[in-house]
């Protein structure tokens, strides 16, 4: 046997595929390694199934969110009864039931955080792509109208706006993503002047690329980072900022449970009932603090350098 | 200088824009909807118009009036005939004090943790600080207002005093009881405002450390203390007054809830009063105050960054 017929029946040599791993597989592992990240994502699958259930919470006990139970909710000295296996954890002053109220405060919370967070982002992105791609009198007209909503006091405004037209959700969600979006274009703007010059959108408008195309197949992706990041922080922003407009009492109907009105009803009663005031704190509290962390890590994972 | 023009125009255009949002949905008319006996409609309309806040008048011509008053320094007046100038200058002086006394002890609070947290890197104090800071941005101010008035309810009841108050700004007008009144309102604006600070401090302060006059002054053999004041932190220091400068504008926009919350009088109280009542002119009046000072500061902010830049010393 000869050395060559040797090398021939050699057996043949497996070659190990490997398959690079994509970015975001990266980043959800990344993410799924930061513990602050998991607990956040936890807390807000628990506050998401509080909404959702809602419902089936005020069938158990039930209780309805917006019916008044005077007669078992309050004491004889019509005081709110504590926590108790009736009412989960106590009944308002009018005698409705705190924890379904809550519950169905959460759907608000996060429909409105989420719906104003969704139109902001895609609002800020169209605005900050066209700005920062086209240049010229274009971005000049948008820059100077972003600078405009800036240098708003949009609290202010949100307030009178939603005071004079009518407090309801639709309107709760514009008026929080039109006073967000400026920032989100503002990144987005400054990101696309940067890939504009860059050889690679270059290249595709050599080879006779419409503008349009290289916004959404070429610079788009490349923003989803950095626009991820920011629509994440949007979110509890706009859990607050409806917070804040409902316990104005400016915020959706004053009838409808959200935690903001819920607050501000427990402002004369904390003394005698402090659960009133403490239970939506922390629901509020536990739920920005949830998704500010979860955006932190987003970032964190999100980031090539780590 | 062109900035200037840039920012004039852009309060021109936010003032304007209030006023238009404020004249096309208040009501004013609504004042006088509940009166028995009913006021003639042209009573009322009469009245209404003597105010510039007829909304049967045509658009253009109210807003003329209004924009040729604002240049000569008149905000125009209320529903009920009173100026609006006079009312918001004694409103402006409760929201001023407010909100300097948040933005001196934010930015005491803030320097102090962040120098503290920079010099003890990485050790307990920075990690208990970074903790603290990461909750109190999660805090909407809300909260923190009314978790703020229950430990003040707690520390009046075990120390049996009555020092701490949560409504109004005073009840005998005594100094010390302007001040009980002035510690809870001013604590919710300064702790968020110093977490952030501290932060910012902390980082400027991080890279200041590591600075080559700053290895100089130690190898010189100075002592470590004399360094951190007088070299670190004296550079440190500028980035962070820009910031709080900076601040001061978006601070006397986010005083409302705080002065709702504690029953203060002030600016952020008057324009949801305002907007009860249907008073176009306040309204506007209070946004424009509210977008020359978030102006105003911007403009400061990059002056003094200017000014104390070391680079532009020599």
């Amino acid at each position: 046997m000869s050395l060559t017929d040797a090398a021939f029946e050699a057996e043949p040599v497996h070659v190990e595929v490997v398959h690079g791993k994509g970015p975001w597989r990266l980043a959800w592992e990344r993410l799924r390694r930061d513990k602050a990240a998991v607990a956040s994502m936890v807390v807000i699958v628990l506050v998401a199934l509080l909404a959702i259930l809602a419902p089936l919470f005020a069938l158990i006990t039930g209780h309805d969110p917006l019916t008044q139970y005077p007669s078992t909710a309050l004491t004889p000295e019509g005081l709110p009864v504590g926590p108790g296996a009736d009412f989960w954890l106590g009944a308002d002053s009018l005698g409705r039931d705190l924890f379904v109220r809550l519950a169905y405060g959460a759907r608000i919370s996060l429909l409105v955080g989420l719906s104003a967070t969704v139109l902001a982002t895609v609002f800020g992105v169209v605005v900050g792509l066209l700005a920062g791609f086209y240049g010229g009198w274009v971005d000049g007209v948008l820059a100077r109208v972003l600078d405009v909503v800036l240098s708003f006091p949009y609290l202010l405004v949100a307030i009178v706006l939603v005071a004079a037209v009518g407090a309801s959700v639709p309107l709760t969600i514009f008026v929080i993503a039109f006073f967000s979006f400026a920032a989100m274009a503002r990144v987005v703007r400054g990101q696309t002047i940067g890939f504009r010059e860059r050889e690679f959108t270059e290249a595709v408008r050599s080879l006779g690329a419409s503008p349009l195309r290289i916004m959404v197949i070429d610079v788009l992706p490349n923003l989803v980072a950095p626009v991820t990041v920011l629509a994440s922080l949007l979110i509890p922003t706009s859990i607050v900022f409806e917070a804040t407009l409902s316990f104005l009492g400016l915020g959706v109907d004053p009838r409808t449970p959200s935690w903001g009105a819920i607050l501000a009803d427990s402002t004369d009663f904390y003394r005698v009932a402090p659960g009133l005031l403490v239970f939506p704190a922390v629901l509020l509290l536990l739920t920005t603090l949830a998704f500010n962390l979860l955006g932190d890590g987003i970032r964190d994972a999100l980031d090539p350098r780590r | 200088m062109v900035r200037l023009v840039n920012y004039t125009a852009l309060i021109v255009v936010a003032s304007s824009l209030a006023w238009l949002l404020a004249a096309v949905t208040l009501d004013p008319r609504a004042n006088y909807a509940g009166r028995t006996p009913a006021p003639p409609a042209a009573v009322v309309d009469a009245a209404l118009s003597e105010v510039n806040l007829n909304d049967r008048d045509p658009l253009l011509d109210r807003y003329l009036t209004w924009a040729s008053g604002l240049v000569r320094g008149d905000f125009g007046r209320t529903w009920d005939g009173l100026s609006v100038g006079a009312d918001l200058a004694e409103r402006a002086g409760v929201t001023l004090r407010l909100v300097t006394a948040g933005l001196v002890a934010g930015a005491l609070i803030g320097l102090t943790v962040g120098t503290l947290a920079a010099v003890h890197h990485r050790r307990w104090f920075d990690r208990l600080s970074g903790g603290v800071v990461f909750l109190l941005l999660a805090v909407p101010a809300v909260v923190l207002a009314n978790v703020l008035i229950l430990g003040a309810i707690w520390v009046n009841d075990t120390t049996g005093t009555r020092f701490l108050m949560v409504s109004g700004e005073t009840t005998t007008g005594g100094l010390l009881d302007r001040l009980g009144h002035l510690v809870l309102p001013a604590l919710t604006l300064a702790l968020p405002l110093a977490a952030v600070v501290s932060r910012y401090q902390r980082n400027t302060m991080l890279d200041v450390l590591n600075a080559d006059h700053v290895r100089t002054a130690r190898a010189k053999g100075l002592p470590r203390r004399t360094v951190i004041v007088k070299h670190a932190l004296r550079t440190a220091l500028i980035p962070t007054s820009a910031y709080l400068t900076f601040t001061f504008g978006a601070l006397l926009v986010g005083s409302t809830v705080t002065e709702t919350v504690f029953g203060r009088h002030g600016l952020g109280q008057r324009l949801i009063a305002a907007i009860r009542t249907g008073d176009v002119n306040t309204v506007a009046a209070i946004t424009t105050v509210a977008a020359v000072a978030l102006l105003l500061s911007a403009v400061a902010a990059d002056v003094l960054q200017r000014v104390l830049n070391p680079g532009r010393a020599r």
